[in-house]
Formats: C-alpha cells, sequence, structure tokens
C-alpha cells in the first residue's frame, strides 16, 4: 500500500503537480544517454504504457506520454477503477539527465454494458482538482500513485541509463571466452 | 452448497490479492477482474398501495421494499484473448429481464440468470471478434442499475432488445471512428435461436468532438422485426452532459413471426444531467413515446397502436463511496386514458416516487 508518497510530489512554476529527478549518468556521452532513453520505450513492457510525442537529437530531448492504472481504496473488490495520464520529459547532457513527469490526468472508469471497465467518456480530472471532483480518501490515495508510478520509473529508467549494456545476439547472452 | 460457498470465497480471494499495476495485466498471470452490483428499492405509486401504473422494466412494485438483483461479473485477458461471464440473481436480473428457455418471463421456472457470456479474440491491433450472449447494442439504458442514471427505465428500453446472443466484428478506423457488424439469433433475449442466426445488426461509434460520442445502430430479422437506434452523450461542461435516444422500430412483416404485424414504435428520450457537487448529480429524463398506427399494430408498455406517452422523471443521484442513492420522482402522461387512478377509473396520468440504493463494487 502507498505510504503518503504524494510527499514525492512538488508542484512547478504552473501550480501542477511535478515528479522531477536529476540524476548523474556516469560516465556515458549524452547521446549514449538519448539512445538508452529511446530504447526503454521500446521495451515491450513498456511499449503500451508509453507514447514518444517527440525527440529532438539536437536538443538531447525525449518527450512521451504515458499511462498507468489505479484502483480505488473504496472498492470491495481490487479493479483497476481509472487510469492516470502523464506527460513525462526527459533532457540528457553529457554525464547526466534529468527527467519530469507532470501534467497528471485522471480518467475514470465505469462498467460498460459488456461488463468492460472503460474509459468515462468526457471526463478527465486533473490531478490538481481531485479533491474538488471525488472521494477525499481516493484523491489521497491516486496522488500517493503518483508518486509511486514516479518512483517505481525512476528506478527502472535509471537501470536501463546508467548500466553498460549486455551484449546479445538473437537475445542470447554473448561470453567473451579471450578474456578472463 | 459446500462447493458454491467455496467458489465463492476462491473467487472473492483472487479479487482482493489483485496488486495495484503499472499496467493493464494481459499475461497469463492477470488477475480475474471481478465486479458487480446489489440494488434494492422503495416505490409509492400515488394511484394507491399496490398500484403500478407506471412500466417501468424494473422497480415495478408498488409499496414495497423490493430488491432488484445481486449481479457478479468476472472477467479475464490474456493476450489477445478474454472472456467475459456475469452472472445476476434476483427479479431484475430473472423473471423482470430474461425469459426462461420456453421464451416466458415466469419467475417460478426461470432458472438463467445470464447477463453476459462471451468470449473475444484481437485479431488485430484494430479487429475483434466477439461471440457468444452479449448484452444489446442497441439503446441509452441497460439492465445493470450501476449503468443507468434514472432507476425506472425508459419506454425505449423496456420495448428494445435487453440482449442478443451472436458473432460480431469489430473493425477501429481510430480511437475516433469503430463499425461493429455481426450476426445473431433470430429472437432477442433468448440463450439460442428459435430456427437459425438471421438477425444482422451493426453499429457505428463517432466521435464528432471531444466528449461527444454517438452510436449509430441498427438491427433487424424476419423474426424480430427492425430496430434503428441512435444514441449519443455528450460531456458539454466538467457538469453538464446531455443524452439523447431515439428509436424507431417495425414489427416483423412474415407470418412465422410471433410479433407478425404492421405497427411498431418510435420514441426520442433527452438526458440533461448536472452535477451539483462531487457527490450529488442531478438529472432530467424526458421522453415521448408513440406505437405507431396499424392493423395489426402491437401494444408496447401498454400503449396501443395510435396513443402515445410522455414521461418526465426527475432523478438524483447522492453518491457515498460505492454507494448511489436514486430519489425520483416521475410523471407518465398518456394520449388517452391509459393508466388507474385511485378508484380504480381509467386516467391518464399516473405518477410514482421511489428511492433505490446501490452499491458497486
Amino acid at each position: 500500500m502507498a505510504v503518503a508518497q504524494k510527499d514525492s510530489l512538488a508542484t512547478d512554476e504552473h501550480g501542477k503537480y511535478i515528479y522531477y529527478h536529476v540524476n548523474a549518468g556516469g560516465h556515458s556521452g549524452a547521446n549514449v544517454l538519448l539512445v538508452r532513453a529511446l530504447d526503454f520505450f521500446d521495451m515491450p513492457a513498456n511499449s503500451a504504457n508509453f507514447k514518444i510525442t517527440d525527440k529532438d537529437a539536437n536538443a538531447k530531448t525525449v518527450d512521451v506520454t504515458g499511462f498507468f492504472a489505479v484502483q480505488s481504496t473504496t472498492s470491495l473488490t481490487k479493479h483497476d477503477d481509472g487510469k492516470i495520464t502523464f506527460k513525462l520529459r526527459i533532457e540528457v547532457k553529457d554525464g547526466r539527465y534529468r527527467y519530469w513527469l507532470s501534467n497528471f490526468v485522471f480518467i475514470p472508469y465505469y462498467k460498460d454494458r459488456y461488463n468492460n471497465l472503460v474509459p468515462k467518456p468526457g471526463v478527465e480530472i486533473p490531478a490538481e482538482e481531485l479533491n474538488k471532483k471525488i472521494d477525499g480518501k481516493d484523491a489521497a490515495h491516486y496522488l500517493d500513485e503518483c508518486a509511486a508510478f514516479g518512483i517505481k520509473f525512476g528506478a527502472r529508467f535509471k537501470k536501463q541509463l546508467e548500466s553498460e549494456p549486455v551484449k546479445t545476439t538473437n537475445g542470447k547472452k554473448v561470453i567473451v571466452t579471450d578474456k578472463w | 452448497m459446500k462447493q458454491k460457498l467455496l467458489l465463492i470465497c476462491a473467487l472473492a480471494v483472487s479479487g482482493l490479492a489483485a496488486k495495484a499495476q503499472d499496467s493493464i495485466k494481459v499475461t497469463s498471470d492477470a488477475p480475474l477482474v471481478i465486479t458487480g452490483s446489489v440494488d434494492a428499492y422503495y416505490k409509492y405509486d400515488f394511484a394507491g398501495k399496490k398500484f403500478a401504473n407506471i412500466p417501468t422494466s424494473f422497480n415495478n412494485e408498488a409499496n414495497s421494499i423490493s430488491i432488484g438483483m445481486i449481479d457478479l461479473g468476472v472477467k479475464k485477458k490474456v493476450g489477445k484473448a478474454s472472456f467475459v461471464g456475469e452472472l445476476s440473481f434476483g427479479p431484475r436480473g430473472q423473471a423482470q429481464s430474461l425469459p426462461n428457455a420456453a421464451g416466458a418471463y415466469d419467475e417460478t421456472t426461470n432458472s438463467y440468470h445470464i447477463q453476459n457470456l462471451y468470449v473475444s479474440y484481437d485479431l488485430t491491433d484494430k479487429l475483434n471478434v466477439t461471440g457468444g450472449y452479449m448484452a444489446t447494442f442497441i439503446g441509452y439504458e441497460v439492465i445493470s442499475p450501476t449503468g443507468n442514471f434514472n432507476y425506472s427505465t425508459s419506454y425505449l428500453f423496456t420495448n428494445g432488445p435487453f440482449q442478443n446472443a451472436g458473432v460480431k466484428l469489430t473493425y477501429a478506423f481510430s480511437d475516433k471512428v469503430s463499425l461493429m457488424a455481426g450476426m445473431f439469433n433470430d429472437s432477442w433475449n433468448t440463450y439460442q435461436s428459435t430456427g437459425d442466426v438471421s438477425t444482422f445488426g451493426a453499429q457505428l461509434m463517432v466521435v464528432p468532438v471531444k466528449n461527444w460520442t454517438a452510436y449509430l445502430n441498427f438491427i433487424s430479422g424476419y423474426y424480430s422485426g427492425t430496430e434503428f437506434d441512435l444514441t449519443t452523450n455528450y460531456q458539454i461542461t466538467d457538469a453538464f452532459k446531455l443524452g439523447l435516444n431515439f428509436a424507431t422500430f417495425s414489427q416483423p412483416s412474415l407470418k412465422s413471426s410471433p410479433a407478425y404485424g404492421n405497427g411498431g414504435f418510435t420514441g426520442v428520450a433527452l438526458y440533461p444531467q448536472l452535477a451539483v457537487s462531487k457527490t450529488v448529480t442531478l438529472g432530467l429524463r424526458g421522453e415521448y413515446f408513440s406505437a405507431n398506427k396499424g392493423t395489426l399494430g402491437g401494444t408496447y408498455s401498454g400503449v396501443v397502436p395510435g396513443e402515445s406517452v410522455t414521461a418526465l422523471t426527475v432523478t438524483a443521484a447522492v453518491k457515498s463511496g460505492p454507494l448511489t442513492f436514486i430519489p425520483e420522482f416521475r410523471v407518465d402522461n398518456g394520449s388517452k386514458n391509459m393508466f388507474l387512478n385511485s378508484n380504480g377509473k381509467p386516467t391518464q396520468a399516473a405518477q410514482q416516487i421511489g428511492v433505490a440504493a446501490v452499491y458497486a463494487f
């Protein structure tokens, strides 16, 4: 269960919630970090939830949109009660990189006539307005989930950007026998 | 009985064990998603204690604390394949909406209680095939009380199909346009066909502008008739939503059909809803419904050929977490005498008031 992780969220100059992080990228150059960042979103585990909307090889930036599912705290059974969409901005330089998630928007699900949980048409609630629009307990929980997602994403993204790639052939690890 | 309890416990535990996910899991360990609802109500007809003048599909027992149904739905998707099973127990889900194998609405012999039972497969990212017994694609309102704003139902809902068994293909041109076409059993609302799979159905979904969704629906077969239906919703502002349902139905023209005739019905319903706070939404349903003239025309919810009814329903939805209280007032006014007053005499108008509680999980 998320425990007040929303404290990890800050607000930006526009008053919007933001999950912001600056990391050292080891000795890797900006081009390498950029390629690794782009590779991250091509991974099968990520391609369904993240979509690259813009990339600039000169400015060394990547813009991404994404979503994650959230569950209500008040439902008897655990199922997705909505999704939170967000925008992700990544900027890299030689030896370091930064990223931030912002523009969190909650889209509630409803059960359609075919017993599927689907987004409610026309209902989009910015994270900043959650307290005004939905149950306070759920609002706090969804903000926690935003922060928890940022933390989890950050750990996986750091691993991708700061790990030396393992050479593979046809998906198998290549063992180099002349050095040991 | 013991096995049933164990099964219910197992289902409940699997649902509770599901953890928050970053993505919608479709791998083999994807959880079984469990949803459902419970509803109960009280209503009073102004004509008297046990009158139930207004022919709403459910919410039809007067001066009584009555139950709707308990609805239990399960769904699982692994890769491109999914299934849905939705069972209901109680008057709303049984004899008041689903006929028994003989096609009769009879609580004493009705043992069926399936709302949805189908399998589905994504042939491509854009093309899906689904087959089984499904909620109908026709109309604005549905059987489940969680899917409707008003607790009583419209004449258009009551007289259209509730469910159709068949196979359908849905192609999504984009997230703004999709087309469904399928073949369904000759008879509506039954688990098996009477003679063949001869009803054609199609649905065009369009999103003309952001927050506005429209469905153009068509269903036609020699056995059950032809209905054209427009269902649309427009979330105009954060607080205000407007829905519209228009439908016209023609009885089948072949003598082999039980509804053989030359009549039908036409109706339109408007659904404005205003959220006045984060827990309270107020809504109206204004409906006009007429039975077409015809020497062999059918009677629809007591509306005989050539007559019509105008119904106004005022509803509030007061939410407290998963629970929704629904106080409602409704007045129906016929073009001629079609109701009874407190003395049992024919009258043009009927009024009812009620309150329902719906818990969704």
